[in-house]
Order: structure tokens, then sequence, then C-alpha cells
């Protein structure tokens, strides 16, 4: 978890540079849209002196978060160009259309030959490199089709109308690509294998289901402590219980060595209206934090205590809660964690949600045992994964970078516009804690 | 598209004058704005009783043409309105369909989105085309589509339709059709603008000199001086 000063120190950058760029894709193709309806729509000296405008603010603006992009700088002069053609002769009249679609093909085509892809110049070259490629390839391909179809077509009322459709439906297909799915990288791993252990979801309708709620009951009991007086098999029938109570939203991962669950986690996906387990037994709201961000609720950790040594038991559950937690936008996790797993939870990146002197510092969880509520601004791991600080939790080891691009863009999305006193990522513990 | 490419409208006009006046009851040759606006006023009276009056029709069409291209507000989309029932009533009359061709043409002039400037013109070139198919022999017909297609922006790729029409309307003219003078010396001119288009200097000068043979001290035969120099 960051303290207040790391979160400030990011502050500015956020700003500047980490979240507006994501706006540029949008940016760029609105601009690209208003100006390809107005040279359809007014093909004459001040439509293109218009567009000149509108692409000098764009430039202005990309200037201003240090983006110099090839594309709208070149679009600028081109437009410049127009008018001033347009203004000394009528002979080019109906052309625009295709000198800017021919302009737009020879320049994506030649960044993409030289490896640069138009689109990676308003990240400054972050994000992925085959995201990058596909849209300008998916580009390329529609500037080029867009030409033709302006060649071939004109001077009938289609070549106005067919290559400005053709850059509409492009740039849907590249908000879809960026924001909804590119390929199945985007999906999240139902079941995976890391070394000699298999990892897969678990329905409570699976005969596997029996299995997970005694393994687990075994791996938590503990004769007598805390006063609890239950027996494995009566834990194991309250956890399936719980576990049965909360099925549509629970996602229940196992890890196995030879057909045997070694190792188990359990994450829940918050939905509008229901509340986390978790709540009720420290009796407490989370709903402020709900409003800020999405919450999910991690829990039911255990590893066999012959397997605690294998790091990847525990990579490949905490592998499942991260792709998990990326596909459904997640901004925060909650959970709550025995004292003698708490290592295990603060090296995933953890932290306990409330001090010591708090009542609710720790809780008596259904089976009877007390339990420790922990926090996570998942928000601000993702948003900061490249941090040095960020490294001991070996977060960016088990990432999909798919996911986790898409979970970033979203996020830029769904919260610019909001105060930025309400960017999830920008919570510290202590706000939190001020919150519930 | 160029406002001044439809001057195509007083080429008519004057062509009309002099080829045509006596075959249409209609204002041929009439550009006086007051004139044209009084007999599209009469037409109006007249269609009001009798809606499908095809005389009537015929001249508030002509009329409206010759209005829109004086700029007349709305006068185009008036000239096509009368036109296209006129052509309804009379389908066989291919002048016709050419004014109503040349009124599109004068509709996507004054037309201020590109769809509609685009889509009028083509439009007015389809039935332009018609009306050469219907009567290629008509000599008004081939002047009509001849002014069109050279006002055109080279996008239409027109400028050969322009240039067979008017050596059409010459030849025509060298077998002994009857064409006015200040005709012979705007289509000497235009086809001079053409070769000069093509960069076929020679081939322009030999035109501008027939413009300025053909009616001296017309105003054409003064653009073809000033474009000669």
């Amino acid at each position: 978890m960051a303290s207040a000063e790391e979160i400030a120190a990011n502050v500015e950058r956020d700003e500047r540079e980490t979240l507006f760029p994501v706006l540029f894709m949008f940016l760029s193709f609105g601009s690209m849209i208003v100006n390809l309806g107005l040279i359809s729509l007014f093909q004459d000296y001040l439509a293109y002196a218009l567009c000149a405008l509108l692409y000098a603010a764009v430039v202005a603006i990309e200037l201003r978060f240090r983006i110099r992009s090839p594309i709208s700088i070149s679009m600028l002069a081109i437009y410049v160009g127009l008018t001033v053609l347009a203004c000394a002769t009528q002979e080019y009249t109906g052309y625009a259309g295709i000198v800017i679609f021919a302009w737009l093909t020879a320049l994506s085509t030649a960044l993409l030959l030289c490896g640069k892809p138009f689109t990676a110049f308003y990240s400054h070259g972050a994000g992925l490199r085959s995201l990058h490629f596909a849209s300008s390839t998916i580009w390329t391909a529609a500037y080029a089709v867009s030409l033709l179809a302006s060649v071939l077509l004109i001077p009938d009322v289609l070549y106005l109308i067919v290559p400005f459709a053709l850059c509409i439906a492009c740039g849907l297909l590249a908000i879809f690509l960026n924001l909804v799915w590119i390929s199945p990288a985007h999906r999240r791993q139902e079941r995976f294998s890391i070394q000699e252990f298999e990892f897969h979801r678990v329905l409570c309708t699976a005969p596997e289901f029996s299995e997970f709620c005694d393994f687990f009951a075994r791996q938590i009991y503990r004769p007598g402590e805390d006063g609890n007086t239950r027996t494995v098999e009566e834990i194991a029938a309250l956890v399936a219980q719980a576990e049965r109570e909360i099925a549509a939203d629970s996602y229940i991962f196992v890890a196995k060595d030879g057909g045997r669950i070694v190792g188990c986690m359990r994450c829940v996906v918050n939905r509008k209206g229901t509340s986390f387990q978790l709540e009720g037994a420290m009796q407490t709201s989370l709903d402020r934090l709900r409003e800020v961000g999405r919450l999910m609720h991690v829990g039911r950790l255990a590893v066999d205590d012959r397997y605690r040594e294998r790091p990847a038991v525990l990579n490949g559950l905490f592998k499942c809660f991260l792709d998990l937690s990326l596909s459904q936008d997640v901004c925060f996790v909650v959970g709550e964690g025995f004292g003698h797993r708490l290592p295990t939870y603060l090296k995933l990146g953890f932290e306990l949600m409330f001090e010591r002197s708090d009542p609710r510092h720790a809780v008596r969880m259904a089976h009877g045992y007390f339990s420790y509520p922990m926090f996570m601004n998942f928000a601000f791991l993702v948003f900061n994964r490249g941090d040095a600080s960020l490294k001991r939790y070996h977060f960016s080891d088990f990432i999909n970078p798919y996911l986790a691009e898409r979970w970033y863009k979203r996020a830029s999305l769904r919260y610019f516009f909001r105060p930025r006193r309400r960017w999830p990522w920008r919570f510290t513990l202590r706000q939190v804690r001020e919150l519930v | 598209m160029r406002r001044s490419k439809y001057s195509v409208c007083l080429a008519v006009a004057m062509l009309l004058a002099s080829s045509l006046a006596a075959a249409q009851v209609v204002p041929y040759g009439v550009v006086d704005r007051s004139r044209l606006s009084a007999i599209v006023k009469d037409a109006k009276m007249q269609l009001a009783s009798k809606a499908d009056d095809a005389g009537w029709l015929k001249a508030a069409g002509i009329a409206s043409h010759q209005l829109a291209w004086l700029k007349v507000d709305s006068a185009a989309q008036d000239a096509v309105e009368y036109l296209k029932r006129a052509c309804e009533l009379e389908p066989a009359d291919a002048e016709l369909l050419a004014y109503l061709g040349s009124s599109y043409a004068m509709l996507a002039r004054d037309s201020s989105l590109t769809v509609s400037k685009v889509s009028n013109a083509n439009k007015g070139l389809a039935l332009l085309d018609r009306a050469v198919r219907r009567q290629p022999e008509n000599l008004t017909v081939r002047i009509i589509r001849g002014s069109v297609a050279y006002e055109l922006p080279p996008m239409f790729s027109r400028e050969k339709t322009a240039q067979d029409d008017y050596l059409f309307v010459l030849k025509a003219q060298r077998a002994g059709a009857q064409v006015s003078p200040l005709r012979l010396s705007e289509i000497y001119f235009k086809l001079g603008q053409l070769a000069a288009r093509r960069k076929q200097a020679d081939v322009a000068g030999k035109f501008y000199a027939l413009a300025r043979s053909a009616a001296p001290g017309s105003v054409w035969a003064d653009e073809a001086r000033k474009a000669g120099r």
C-alpha cells in the first residue's frame, strides 16, 4: 500500500502524463470525424480553415502534454495547405478527401514499416506494442480502403459517404479493441498451470466444491483457538453454506497437485445492492468506499503446509485474483486473514484495514475464528505497477498486460472527469479508514 | 463547386434566343429579371387553375431556370419542381429534360452541403445524358449539356463531354445549322479554354482567334483576347 508521500509524488505525473494520453485516442478520433464530416459537408476554404483551426487546437493540446504526433502535425499542415489552395484555385475542388487519405495512408504505413505505430506517439510509447501495432494497422488499412473508395467512387456521392463511414467504423473498432477485446489475451484464463500445479475455478455445483470446503476447513482448523469448539466437519459445512449463499458472485480458485487441492482462494465480486459477509462481521458498511470504486472481497486463502515453501502455489492463486480483479475493473480489495496468515497477505500488498485500537481490528467470522480485515488499493497497484516500491509485491510478475491495459484505459475514462480527490488510486489507507 | 461555372444558364438563355425562340411561347433568351419574374407569376396564376398545363409548366420552369442563372433565391428549386412536372407530362421532350438537368446542376451550385452538391450535379448530368441519348442531333440539348459539363469541376471528368458537344455543334453549324455568332464565339472560347487546360497552347490559341473573329466586340471575344495573352 502506498504512503501518502508516494501518492502525492504521483499526483503531478498522473495529471500531466499518465492519464490524459488515454483520452487522446478519443480526442484524435473525434477531431478526425469532425474534420472529415466538415469536408464532407462543405468542401471550401472555410471548411478547410475550420479543420486547420481544430487541428491547431489538437496539436496545442498535444504539445501541452509533450506529445508530438506526426499525424496531427502533418494534418494541420495539410489543412492549412488546402485552405490556401482553395482560396487560390477551384481546380482541386472535391479532391480534399483523396489528398488526406493518401497522406494518412502513406504516413501511417511508413511509420508502421519503421516500427513506430502512430498510435504510440499519443502515449509516449507507453502501452502494449502489440496493441499499438494492431490499432495502427487497422487505421492504416482503413485509410487505404478509404483512399481506394474515394478514387474509385468519385464523382458518385458515395465517394464522400463510404470513406466517412469507414473511418467511423474503424474508430469504433479501435475503441472496441482498446476497451473491450482484442484477442483471447483479453479473456481471463479459466485454467492454467505453473510448474506442476494446475489452477482453475471451482463452482459451488462442481463435485470439487466439497473437497474445497474440506480442504479449507482442515487448513484453518485450530482446535479450541479463539474459543471455537467446532469440528473440521462443522467448519466445512459452515464454509459450504456461506459459499452457496454467494455462489452467483463467488469465484473459488484452487491449486492442484496431481489432482489434489493444495491451495485455495476465494474472490467475491461486488454487485450493486449487495454487501460482503465481511461487512456483517465488521458491522461496518463499505458503501462509501463503493461510491469511489468497485470493490472485491478476497478470502479463504489457504495453502497446504507441505506446499508453503513452493511459491508457485501462492503465485498461481495470486494470478487468479489479479486476472479476476482486472477483468472486473476492481479498484479496492478487502479481505480477512487469520493472524498467522497475515504475512502472506502483507506480502501480496494488503494492509490491515483498522488500527489495533479499533474494535474492528479483529472480527469473529462465521466459522468461529477471529480474522483481521485487510485492504488493498488495487487501483494504485495497477496505476503504479512500474514503481520500484511495488516490486516487493511481485505484482508485475503475474499481471496479464492486456487486462491491465484495458483496466487502465477504462479507469482513465471513467474517472478522468471526476474530481481528482475521488480518483481511487489516490486514496490512502488513512482516507479509507475515514470512509469506513 | 464554382459559382461562375453555372454561367451556362446565360449561355443557354442566349442560345435559345438565337435558335429556339420560335419553338416555344416561353421566354427563351430572356435574362431580364423583372420580365422573368412576371412570366413566373403569370404561369403560377395559370397553374393555380390548371395545375397540369404542360405549356405553362414549361414556361414557369424555363423562366425559373433563367432566374436561377441570375442567382435568384430558390429559383433553381422552383425550376426543378416545374420542369419535373413538365417532364412527367411530356416525357418525350428532350429539351425539357436538358433544362431539368441544368436546373439540377444549378441546384448543386446553390447547395451548401457537399453531399447535396455532388448528388444534384450527378442527377443533372444523368438527365442531360439521357436527353442527348434521346435526341443526339438536337443542338439545344447539346449546348446545354456542353455548358454544364464545361462548368463542372475536374472531379466529374466531364471535359471531354463538353468538348464533344461543342465540336458537334460546330460540325452541325458547318453543315448548315443556324447558330448565332455570339453563341459560336462562346463555343470557340470554351473550346480554347478546354485546350488550355490540356496544355495545348497552340490549339487554344486557334480557338481564341476563332472566338474573336466569330463575334468581334462580344464578351466572349474579349475573354478570348484576355486568355490569349
